[in-house]
């Protein structure tokens, strides 16, 4: 079901399409659709849910992505508006952090352009001023875009920004990681600047996290500064999002990791 | 029509005719990567539009998509895939080939035999104006090759559905979009 | 400020015709007529008259930025937020070249915005002036449509439908072009077309009720369903209904990347994300689906390969970064 006719078929076939926008597609649909329980089919889902448990973060003297993302959708309980950028860290917040409300999680799905989590945050900030908006930013997209945290200073938009600092291009250093045997050309970041200086250079409280016991009270600290503030959050650098099915394969081919022995 | 389900296709858009139109479809085609085997544009009945006919070589899906695409652009106001109509279609194309005083007469022969005609006449050539369906034009250059082709221009296919139904904005089509793109869909089924 | 058009005898006080006022305040009155409190640009020689004339309306608040693609973007992220236009403003040249990125995620994400970029003085066009770039022919496979305007008289109907074309259907970029004599010199009366008028511009309305009964039907006779829930979703405000249609079937739902808070994480219908990096459960139900409901959702993976099963296509990290 699309708006846009030519999205049928595109690049998978559909057994029954239908040309509408979705919501008057579905208050067409819904009085034609009967009631039902798939109870055998639920269950089935239950099993696989089991099975592949989601949603664990195995415990580690590390300071996990997973972790951090996790402690920041319990501080704002889901009702925070989350800017990701893209890699890694924009997967993770796609995996831990909840939603309760729409148009909660924005982030360049398409395009996929790095660098979207800073000046993103700030238009969300703009359209929505009641909402607590967190920019969730990798190290390498936010010194795309870094430069307008001016003009977060200059307008005093509210935006948090949580840096995902591994010091790599994470996620093409995964791809080298999985398929081009651990050759890490050009992903590492040596020359990354002192983020919380940075922050302070701009006049924006920086606060750096490198300990899992530090999260809770610096996520905290930002959310009660008024104004913009900076969090440079010094992650494992090698760590792999998982469940990963390989570009071009099927869901047969799923890289998933062991179930932890013990979690967070 | 080629083993592997590729064929051509005729497609004609009614179009606004405002600079910029013919980029902004030359554009889709280049950047969806399809391939347009004649493209014949000119002014339609209507002051303000022109119409377009395509000839398009593609399997059903992607002709199907080339349709959707083209109806998607502001400046098209409709889309339809003709290939199946009972249509009129036809070219025109100009050949200038040698002519020498032994040869004139038998190229004037093959001339008249296509109802083509001879529209200027020089001491070692002539130029002959053919219009008609693309076979037709095929044959007559093939028949032409032997005494020389110098050059040749063809217009590119135009085409038009016979009998009654027409083609302005206002007959029934102003869902143009909508219609013909859920044909399209419906057609394939 | 300016005077809407009608007929009456006009004094002129020795200013020239006060009816008439200047392309860049027509643009700002548009603007206003479209509702818009907010916009991020940065200026430059071209599109100085714009902001020559933004300076006195201060019920348009802009946002100045440090570079063109935050503008854009921000632009977007402020339409993803509140489902409204975003507008943003660059000057020509590398002003609008700095914007392609942005135009083009909002192209592939359908988020409306519309960009007003100023353009080198008509006279100076094609000539590879100071600061010219052909942004409508860069952009053109990146927006929704666009426009060079070329007469003050015509930027009231072009900005009136960038806003129509950006925010209906299926929502996207629109690109505004406005020479710098055209905002600067000319002066027209400002008339806000209460209507658009295009004939090749129809979003679809009611969905045809042949091809909603198929669906339904296969709806009811799926034993093994899965509602692949998109952008979509969010886009026409479906929030309400797709929990409805989940809740009454009871039919797991698997969120796009995009489409992840168009249903609530924690409802007991939602497996979450599939695809690349989704959770196994998920991806592994669609592919024991016999039924995937896509709403909304541009099946985009390049690799996806039909062959291969219902594995989900969804939109995921493309680049791989």
């Amino acid at each position: 079901m699309d708006v846009d006719p030519s999205e049928i078929d595109k690049n998978v076939r559909a057994t029954a399409p239908v040309v509408g926008s979705v919501k008057q597609v579905l208050r067409q649909l819904l009085p034609l659709v009967e009631s039902n329980v798939h109870m055998d089919w639920l269950r089935r889902v239950d099993a696989l849910r089991s099975e592949h448990p989601p949603m664990l973060i195995r415990q580690t003297d590390g300071l996990l992505p997973q972790y951090v993302l996790r402690a920041l959708t319990e501080a704002t309980q889901g009702q925070a508006i989350v800017v990701t950028g893209v890699g890694q860290h924009q997967m993770w917040a796609a995996q831990f952090c909840s939603f309760t409300e729409p148009n909660t999680l924005i982030t360049s799905g398409g395009l996929g352009s790095m660098g979207y989590e800073v000046p993103g945050a700030l238009g969300a900030k703009m359209g929505r001023p009641d909402k607590t908006v967190w920019s969730i930013a990798g190290d390498g997209g936010f010194q795309m875009t870094m430069c307008d945290l001016a003009t977060a200073v200059e307008n005093n938009i509210d935006v948090k920004f949580a840096i995902f600092n591994n010091g790599t291009l994470g996620m093409v250093h995964q791809w080298q990681d999985l398929f081009y045997k651990k050759d890490y050309f050009a992903t590492v970041y040596s020359g990354n600047p002192d983020f919380v200086k940075l922050a302070e250079a701009y006049g924006i409280p920086g606060i750096r996290v490198t300990e899992k016991d530090q999260v809770a009270g610096a996520i905290q600290q930002a959310m009660e500064t008024p104004g913009p503030a900076v969090i440079d959050f010094v992650v494992t650098r090698e760590e792999n999002v998982y469940p990963m099915i390989p570009a071009g394969e099927s869901v047969n081919e799923m890289m998933e990791e062991p179930i932890p022995e013990s979690i967070e | 029509m080629s083993p592997n389900g590729q064929h051509h296709h005729t497609l004609v858009a009614l179009v606004e005719d405002r600079p910029g139109v013919l980029t902004r479809i030359a554009s889709m085609f280049r950047r969806r990567g399809f391939n347009i085997a004649s493209l014949a544009v000119g002014k339609s009945e209507q002051p303000g539009l022109s119409r377009m006919t395509f000839v398009v070589t593609g399997d059903e899906d992607t002709v199907s998509q080339v349709t959707k695409q083209l109806d998607k652009l502001i400046e098209v106001i409709r889309v339809s895939n003709i290939s199946s109509e009972e249509m009129v279609a036809r070219e025109l194309a100009l050949v200038k080939v040698k002519a020498t005083a032994d040869s004139r007469a038998e190229i004037i022969q093959i001339v008249n035999l296509f109802r083509a005609g001879i529209v200027d006449v020089g001491p070692q050539s002539m130029v002959i104006e053919v219009t008609g369906e693309e076979d037709k034009i095929n044959a007559l250059q093939n028949l032409l090759q032997p005494f020389g082709i110098m050059e040749m221009l063809r217009t590119g296919v135009v085409a038009m559905v016979r009998g009654q139904s027409g083609g302005r904005v206002n007959d029934g089509a102003g869902q143009g979009m909508e219609l013909s793109a859920l044909k399209t869909i419906g057609e394939k089924r | 400020m300016p005077v809407p058009s009608g007929g009456g005898f006009f004094v002129s006080l020795g200013y020239g015709d006060d009816m008439e006022i200047t392309g860049a305040e027509i643009v700002c009155e548009s603007l206003l007529k479209e509702g818009v409190e907010v916009m991020f640009g940065l200026p430059g020689g071209a599109v100085l008259p714009l902001y020559g004339a933004l300076s006195g309306y201060p019920n348009i608040r802009h946002v100045l930025v440090r570079h063109e693609q935050a503008a854009v973007m921000a632009a977007d992220g402020y339409a993803r937020a509140t489902g409204r236009v975003g507008v943003c403003t660059a000057t020509s040249g590398p002003g609008a070249t700095n914007l392609v990125t942005g135009i083009a995620g909002a192209m592939m994400d359908s988020i409306p915005v519309v960009v007003i970029t100023g353009q080198v003085p008509r006279a100076a066009i094609g000539r590879d002036a100071f600061q010219e770039t052909d942004v409508t022919g860069i952009t053109l496979p990146i927006t929704k449509h666009s426009y060079l305007v070329m007469q003050a008289s015509e930027i009231a109907q072009a900005i009136r439908e960038a806003f129509h074309i950006a925010r209906t259907g299926r929502p996207g970029p629109v690109l505004v072009d406005i020479p710098k004599d055209v905002l600067l010199d000319e002066r027209a009366e400002f008339v806000w077309p209460e209507q658009v008028n295009l004939p090749g511009y129809n979003p679809p309305g009611e969905a045809d009720p042949e091809q909603i009964a198929r669906a339904a039907e296969l709806i009811n006779q799926s034993e093994r369903p899965v509602i692949f829930a998109g952008h979509g979703v969010l886009i026409s405000h479906a929030y309400e209904e797709l929990a409805q249609l989940a809740e009454k079937a009871q039919i797991p739902v698997a969120p796009t990347l995009l489409g992840i808070s168009s249903f609530p994480t924690s409802h007991y219908l939602n497996m979450g994300m599939s695809g690349m990096h989704g959770w196994a459960h998920s991806s592994l139900a669609i592919d024991e689906a016999d039924l995937l409901i896509s709403l909304g959702n541009a099946v985009r993976r390049p690799d996806y390969r039909q062959d291969q099963g219902l594995c989900p296509p969804c939109q995921d990290s493309p680049r791989g970064r």
